[in-house]
C-alpha cells in the first residue's frame, strides 16, 4: 500500500529519518517493500495573482503581479493561459529549486520575471492528473506559507507490504495506530463526528441477502461538485490514487484513511429513495464505472433499486448513478459484506478492485459507522446538508478471548509479567479484564483477526518486539522415523557424480508437443499425460511423463561440447508416467553422449560405447544390489530394439539400460552416440547386512576356453552354465567376441576365462582339467558350444 | 669363457691352480658383466647346475679319500667367495640404478589427466546441507508428492476454502480436487498422519507456483519444510534450529532473527531473516543495504492444524518453518538469476560442484 509518510506524520508523532520508521515497520510485521523518494524541491511559497496585464513584446505571455505575502510584490512572466487575477497559485521564487531546474532572475522578451508559476509536474505530482497549467490552491491558504513543507512534499511515500489478515491496516489511520502502539505515543484521529442532521429524507435499505452484515445508508444535499481541497488532492496523488473532483475524493480519501471502502451514489438516479441489497439475477445487465457493460449471474451481489442493478456491491459502482460535475445531492453507502461473497463476486468478473480487495479480507463490521461518519463529516465541511442516517443489519461485539495466564511464556519460550503483558497488549488497544486464571480479552474494533489465545500470543509478542525471543536448544531424542528412501537417493546421486555423471534439474511442467513428438519419432501411440487446467502457457501444459526428453533436450542444447569428447547426464526426480495422479514416482535416469567421431566400431555386433556404459551403471548400481543382477535383452519405447536390456533382481526388472532410438535422436537433431539407463527406485530396498565369505587360501587356476557357439546364445548365459557345471568354478568372464567365415554364418568365438579354486586343498593338473572337463560337456549339451583349437 | 677340462693332454692343473685360475677369470667377467641380467649370467655359468665350479666339485670324487675333506672346504670358500662378490656387484647395480631413478627430472606443473568427474546439482547440494544439519540435530528426512488433494495443501492447513489466503498461492489446477503442490507444508499433515506425535522431520521438494518466469520467479522451486511438535516446544526453540542451519549453511557467525508475518497454519508467524553473508550485516547491494536477507517463513503450528491432526493445543506445540532452497543456494553462490538453476550449462553445474 502506498503510504505517503507526510500523511501518516499528522496522525501521529513519528522520528525524523524515514529508514528508522521502516526499521520498524518491518518489526512489527509491515515491511516496506519500496520507498519512493520526493524530488529535491524547496523555495516554493503560496502566492495570489493581483495582477495580470499582456506583455509588452510577446503575444503569448502575460506578465503577473504576484503577491507572496511580503510587502515586495513579484513580477512573474509566465506562458500559461489558465492564470486569473485572484488565483491562489505555488510560485517559485529565486533561488528555488525545482525537479529539472533552479529558479534565477532573468529576462522574458525585455521584461525581469522574478519566478515562476509551478504546474502539478513541477512540484513532483503526475502531471496529468491535476489542471492543465499552473496548480490552483485553496483560496484561503497564508500568503507566503511554504508549500514544500505545508504539503508535505519531501516525504517519501512508502510501499508497505501488508498481510491478508491485517485489512486494518491497509490504511493511513492503521499504520499510524501501528506506530503510535510501537512508540507510545498518542494516536490523532481526523474529526469524525458530523454535525446533527438538518434534513429529513432519511433512505430506505431492503436486505435480501444474508451476505450483507450492516449497511448504512445518508442523504446528503445542497453540494456543489469541482476540484477539492489542494491538501486533499495532493494527499491523493501522493497515495497513488488520481484526484477526480470533491465528491469522488472524499469517498476513495475516507477509504485511505480507513480502510472501510464506501460509495456515493448520484441521488437523483436512485429511485424511490430505496435501496436494495440482493444477489444479481441472471442475466441482467449493469454498465460499470469503468464502461464495461457486464452481464451479471446470481453468485454476485447488487445494490439496487426498483428500476434494476445501480452498484456491483463491494467491487465497483455503476454508471449510471455515477456523480457527476453537476451532481448536488449523494447517498453514502457504506456496508460490511461477507468477505467470501465478494471475493467470489469479483473472482467471477476477473477483477480486483481498491474496494473489493479490502472486502475479501474480511474488514470489521464496526468500521461502517466510522467510515459513513467521517464521510459525512466531510460532505459537511464542503457545504452539504447532512440527512439522518438509516443503518440496518447486525454490527457484532469484538470478539473475547480467554487468555490463560502463562500461555503467552510456554509458546513464547521467555518469562512475561503481568504487567507487561497487559500493557503490551492495551498499547494496541485491547481491553483486559484479569480473572482467576488469566484474562478476557476483547479486541478492538477494527480488528477481524483475533478468535484465539494464540492469536493474542502474537499479537503480544509483537508488541513485545519479537528480537525478544531467546534462541534455546530442544533436546530431541534420535527420530523413531526412517529416513532411509532419502538417504538411498542421496546416495544414488553421490555415486552417479563420482562415476562422471552431472546432475540435472529440468522443469516438470512441458508442453504437450513433447509426448506427441516422442511418440512420433517411435512409432508409438503418445502417452497419457495429466494436463494443468490453469496452465500459464502452452509450454506447461503437462506434467512429464519421463525423464528422457529433458535430458534430451540438455544434450541438443550443449552439444556443442561434444566435441571433447563425452557428456554424462543424470536427473532424479519425480515423473507422472500417465494420466494417473497415483502414477507419480520417483524415477532416475542417466544419459551418455559420445561424438560421432569417436565411432564405438564398425562391426554391427558390437558396441564399445554400449559397454562401457552398461558398466558405469553396473559399478552403480553395485553398491544397492550387491549380489549378482541377471541381465537380459529387451525392449524400451526410446531405445534401440536391438541395443537394449533389462536388469533382473530376484526376478524383478530394476533398470533397463540402451542405445538410444537413433530416431529419437534424429527428432532431437542429436549427432551423437546416446546411451540411457533408467532405475525403478522403489526397487532400492533396505537389506539386510552382507555375510562374509572367507575366501579360499588354496591357488588358484586360471583356463581359457575359445569356444564356437551359435550366434544366438548370449554371453550371460554362457556365464551361467560355466558357472553351474562346475563347483569348482570361482569367477567365469567372456570376452574377445568374434564372428568370422571360417566360423560359419550361424556361428561366432567367444572366450571363456574360468578361474579354479578348492576351498580346502592345492587343485592338482588332474582336478583342473576334469573340472574343465565337465565345464566343455555342459557347454556342449546346453549350449551347443566347441572349443576350438 | 673357455671351459676347462680334467682331461686335458697337458699336465693336468693341481685343483688349487684350477681353483685360482677359475677365481681370476670370474674376476674379470665380473668386471666385464653390464647389468643384473649379465650378473645372473654368470652366477649361472660358475655356480649353476652345471657351472664350472660344479664341475671342479665332481671331480673331487676321483680324489685320494685324505685329500677329500681340504679340497671340499677349498671349494665351498671358493663358492662362498664367488657370491659375495656378485652380491656385492648387483648391490652396486641397485644402488647405482636408485642414484640414476634419483636423477629424473619431470615437469610437476604438466596437466593432471583426471578421470572424468560428475558433479550433484547446486540445488540438491544447498538441500543437502539443510537436511543434513537436520538430521544431525535427531530430524528424520521425508519426501512427499508433488500431485496434492486440496485438502492436505490447503484446507487442512487452516485455509479454507474462500480463505484469502488460498488465492495468494496461486495454484496450478488438475482435475479431480487436484493441485500441484504449492509448498511442502501439506507433508505435516501426512508425517503425523502416518508418525504421529511427537515428531520432528524435514521434507525437500518440489513446489508449484502460478508465476511466470524471470530473474526472480519460477513456477517450479524447491523447499524444506521443517516441523517439530512435542509437549513444551516454543518459539525461542525454533530460533535455536534455524540459528543453526543459517550457520551450516553460511558460516559460525550468523545470526537470525524473526519479524512478525502471517501465514494461516502458523500463529505466531514470522519471517525469517539471517545476516547477509555479502557483508556480513553492514550492508550491501544483496541485501539492499540492510544487513540481512529473508530465507523463509516460520511460525508456531496453528491450533487449528493440530487439532485437525488429532493432537491437542493443551497438551502438545510445535515449530514449523519453509524456506526456499533456491533463494538459500542463490545467497550462498552468489547467483542473480534464478533459471540458471533449470538451463544446467555447463559453466553453472561444474563450477558449483
Ligand atoms: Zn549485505
Amino acid at each position: 500500500m502506498k503510504t505517503p509518510l507526510s500523511w501518516l506524520r499528522a496522525y501521529t508523532d513519528l522520528p525524523e529519518t524515514p529508514q528508522e520508521i521502516a526499521e520498524k515497520l518491518a518489526s512489527l510485521g509491515f515491511p516496506v517493500a519500496e520507498t519512493e523518494t520526493r524530488p529535491r524541491i524547496s523555495g516554493v511559497l503560496v502566492g495570489r495573482i493581483d495582477a495580470l496585464q499582456p506583455h509588452p513584446n510577446a503575444d503569448r505571455l502575460q506578465i503577473c503581479t504576484i503577491d507572496v505575502g511580503n510587502e515586495l510584490l513579484l513580477t512573474i512572466a509566465t506562458a500559461a493561459t489558465n492564470v486569473a487575477v485572484g488565483q491562489v497559485i505555488p510560485v517559485a521564487t529565486i533561488g528555488a529549486v525545482l525537479p529539472n531546474l533552479t529558479i534565477e532572475p532573468r529576462k522574458m522578451r525585455g521584461v525581469d520575471s522574478q519566478g515562476m508559476l509551478c504546474s502539478a509536474s513541477e512540484l513532483g505530482l503526475v502531471g496529468e492528473w491535476f489542471e492543465d497549467g499552473i496548480m490552483q490552491l485553496d483560496r484561503d491558504l497564508p500568503l507566503g506559507t511554504d508549500v514544500v513543507a505545508h504539503f508535505g512534499l519531501l516525504d517519501p511515500i512508502f510501499d508497505i507490504e501488508v498481510t491478508s489478515n491485517r485489512p486494518d491496516v491497509l490504511s493511513i489511520v492503521g499504520v499510524a495506530r501501528e506506530l503510535a502502539a510501537a512508540y507510545q505515543r498518542p494516536l490523532r484521529l481526523p474529526p469524525i463526528t458530523p454535525p446533527a442532521p438538518t434534513g429529513a429524507d432519511e433512505i430506505q435499505i431492503k436486505l435480501h441477502s444474508d451476505d450483507v452484515l450492516a449497511f448504512v445508508a445518508q442523504r446528503v444535499t445542497g453540494l456543489t461538485n469541482g476540484p477539492a481541497p489542494s491538501s486533499m488532492r495532493i494527499r491523493l496523488a501522493l497515495a497513488g490514487q488520481r484526484p477526480i473532483s470533491t465528491l469522488v475524493d472524499i469517498s476513495n480519501y475516507v477509504m485511505l484513511e480507513f480502510g472501510q471502502p464506501l460509495h456515493f451514489y448520484d441521488a437523483r438516479a436512485i429511485n424511490n429513495a430505496t435501496l436494495i441489497v440482493r444477489d444479481a439475477q441472471s442475466n441482467e445487465q449493469l454498465t460499470t464505472l469503468d464502461g464495461l457493460a457486464q452481464t451479471l449471474s446470481p453468485e454476485l451481489l447488487v445494490v439496487a433499486d426498483q428500476n434494476g442493478p445501480l452498484a456491483l456491491a463491494g467491487i465497483r459502482g455503476g454508471a449510471t448513478s455515477e456523480v457527476q460535475a453537476d451532481t448536488t445531492e449523494v447517498i453514502i453507502e457504506c456496508a460490511a459484506f461477507r468477505a467470501a461473497r465478494i471475493r467470489r463476486g469479483a473472482n467471477r468478473l476477473g477483477v480486483r478492485t481498491e474496494a473489493s480487495s479490502r472486502f475479501e479480507k474480511g474488514i470489521p463490521p464496526a468500521m461502517i459507522e466510522l467510515a459513513a461518519a467521517r464521510a459525512a463529516y466531510l460532505l459537511s465541511e464542503h457545504g452539504g446538508q447532512l440527512h439522518p442516517r438509516a443503518v440496518i443489519g447486525h454490527i457484532p461485539k469484538p470478539n473475547s478471548v480467554h487468555l490463560p495466564r502463562g500461555a503467552a511464556d510456554r509458546l513464547l519460550g521467555f518469562a512475561i509479567s503481568d504487567c507487561a503483558l497487559e500493557s503490551a497488549l492495551s498499547r494496541l488497544g485491547f481491553t483486559l479484564v484479569a480473572d482467576h486464571d488469566g484474562w478476557l480479552v476483547t479486541a478492538p474494533d477494527w480488528r477481524s483477526d483475533i478468535s484465539q489465545p494464540a492469536d493474542l500470543i502474537e499479537e503480544i509478542a509483537r508488541s513485545i518486539g519479537y528480537d525478544q525471543i531467546i534462541a534455546s536448544e530442544f533436546a530431541l531424542p534420535p527420530s523413531p522415523i526412517s529416513s532411509a528412501a532419502y538417504l538411498r537417493e542421496r546416495a544414488l546421486a553421490t555415486r552417479s557424480a563420482a562415476l562422471g555423471f552431472h546432475e540435472v534439474v529440468s522443469f516438470s511442467l512441458e508442453s504437450g508437443r513433447i509426448a506427441e513428438r516422442f511418440a512420433a519419432a517411435t512409432a508409438t501411440a503418445a502417452p497419457n499425460t495429466i494436463a494443468i487446467n490453469n496452465p500459464l502457457s502452452e509450454e506447461q501444459h503437462y506434467l512429464r511423463f519421463s525423464l528422457l526428453p529433458g535430458l534430451l533436450a540438455t544434450l541438443r542444447r550443449r552439444q556443442s561440447e561434444l566435441r571433447e569428447g563425452e557428456l554424462s547426464l543424470f536427473e532424479l526426480s519425480h515423473i507422472f508416467p500417465n494420466n494417473d495422479p497415483k502414477s507419480e514416482q520417483t524415477a532416475a535416469m542417466w544419459i551418455s553422449a559420445y561424438a560421432t567421431t569417436n565411432q564405438p566400431n564398425s562391426r554391427p555386433w558390437h558396441d564399445q560405447h554400449f559397454l562401457t556404459f552398461k558398466g558405469r551403471i553396473e559399478a552403480l548400481l553395485r553398491a544397492f544390489f550387491p549380489d549378482r543382477l541377471h541381465i537380459e535383452p529387451t525392449q524400451v519405447t526410446g531405445l534401440h530394439p536391438g541395443k537394449t536390456a533389462a536388469i533382473l533382481h530376484e526376478g524383478h526388472i530394476i533398470a533397463q539400460i540402451g542405445a538410444l532410438d537413433p530416431r529419437l535422436a534424429a527428432e532431437y537433431e542429436l549427432d551423437a552416440h546416446c546411451y540411457v539407463a533408467q532405475l525403478d527406485l522403489a526397487s532400492l530396498q533396505e537389506r539386510p547386512p552382507q555375510r562374509y565369505r572367507t575366501p579360499s587360501r588354496f591357488p588358484r587356476i586360471t583356463r581359457d576356453l575359445a569356444l564356437s557357439l551359435p550366434k544366438t546364445v548370449a554371453a550371460a548365459q554362457v556365464q551361467y552354465i560355466v558357472a553351474q557345471a562346475e563347483p569348482l568354478v570361482q569367477t567365469v568372464s567372456v570376452f574377445d567376441e568374434y564372428h568370422g567365415n571360417q566360423l560359419g554364418p550361424e556361428r561366432k568365438s567367444l572366450t571363456v576365462r574360468v578361474v579354479l579354486q578348492s576351498p580346502d586343498a592345492t587343485l592338482t593338473d588332474l582336478q583342473a582339467d576334469s573340472a574343465i572337463a565337465h565345464i566343455l560337456s555342459a557347454a556342449q549339451s546346453e549350449l551347443g558350444a566347441v572349443l576350438r583349437t | 669363457m673357455t671351459t676347462i677340462s680334467a682331461s686335458s693332454d697337458t699336465q693336468p692343473l693341481s685343483l688349487e691352480q684350477q681353483l685360482t685360475q677359475l677365481e681370476t677369470r670370474f674376476a674379470s667377467d665380473l668386471a666385464a658383466s653390464p647389468s643384473t641380467e649379465a650378473l645372473e649370467a654368470l652366477r649361472v655359468a660358475y655356480l649353476g647346475r652345471s657351472g664350472e665350479l660344479t664341475l671342479v666339485r665332481r671331480a673331487i670324487g676321483s680324489l685320494a679319500p685324505a685329500e677329500k675333506p681340504a679340497a671340499g672346504k677349498r671349494i665351498n670358500d671358493c663358492a662362498t667367495k664367488l657370491e659375495e662378490l656378485l652380491t656385492q656387484r648387483l648391490a652396486a647395480f641397485e644402488q647405482a640404478a636408485l642414484m640414476a631413478e634419483l636423477e629424473q627430472r619431470i615437469d610437476v606443473t604438466f596437466p593432471g589427466a583426471s578421470p572424468a568427474l560428475g558433479s550433484l546439482h547446486p540445488l540438491r547440494r544447498t538441500t543437502d546441507a539443510i537436511t543434513g544439519y537436520f538430521e544431525r540435530s535427531g530430524f528424520a528426512v521425508l519426501t512427499g508428492p508433488e500431485i496434492e488433494t486440496e485438502y492436505y495443501n490447503f484446507d487442512a492447513l487452516n485455509i479454507p476454502p474462500d480463505h484469502p489466503a488460498r488465492e495468494g498461492f496461486d495454484s496450478f489446477y488438475l482435475d479431480g480436487g487436484l493441485v500441484l503442490r504449492t509448498h511442502t507444508s501439506p507433508m505435516q499433515i501426512r508425517a503425523i498422519e502416518a508418525h504421529g506425535t511427537p515428531i520432528a522431520l524435514v521434507v525437500p521438494g518440489r513446489v508449484y507456483r502460478r508465476d511466470s518466469l524471470d530473474a526472480r520467479h519460477s513456477f517450479m522451486f524447491h523447499q524444506v519444510e521443517g516441523l517439530l511438535v512435542a509437549p513444551g516446544v516454543h518459539l525461542g526453540h525454533l530460533k535455536a534450529a534455524l540459528t543453526g542451519m543459517c550457520r551450516a549453511l553460511f558460516g559460525p557467525e550468523q545470526r537470525v532473527r524473526f519479524r512478525p508475518s502471517f501465514f494461516p497454519f502458523t500463529e505466531p508467524s514470522a519471517e525469517v531473516d539471517t545476516t547477509c553473508p555479502g557483508c556480513g550485516g553492514d550492508g550491501c547491494s544483496t541485501c539492499s543495504g540492510t544487513g540481512w536477507i529473508e530465507i523463509g517463513g516460520a511460525g508456531m503450528v496453528h491450533p487449528n492444524v493440530l487439532r485437525e491432526v488429532g493432537c491437542s493445543p493443551e497438551k502438545y506445540s510445535g515449530w514449523a518453518f519453509g524456506v526456499g532452497v533456491e533463494r538459500i543456494a542463490m545467497v550462498r553462490h552468489g547467483i542473480d538469476d534464478i533459471r540458471s538453476f533449470y538451463e544446467n550449462e555447463r559453466d553453472f553445474l561444474e563450477q558449483l560442484a
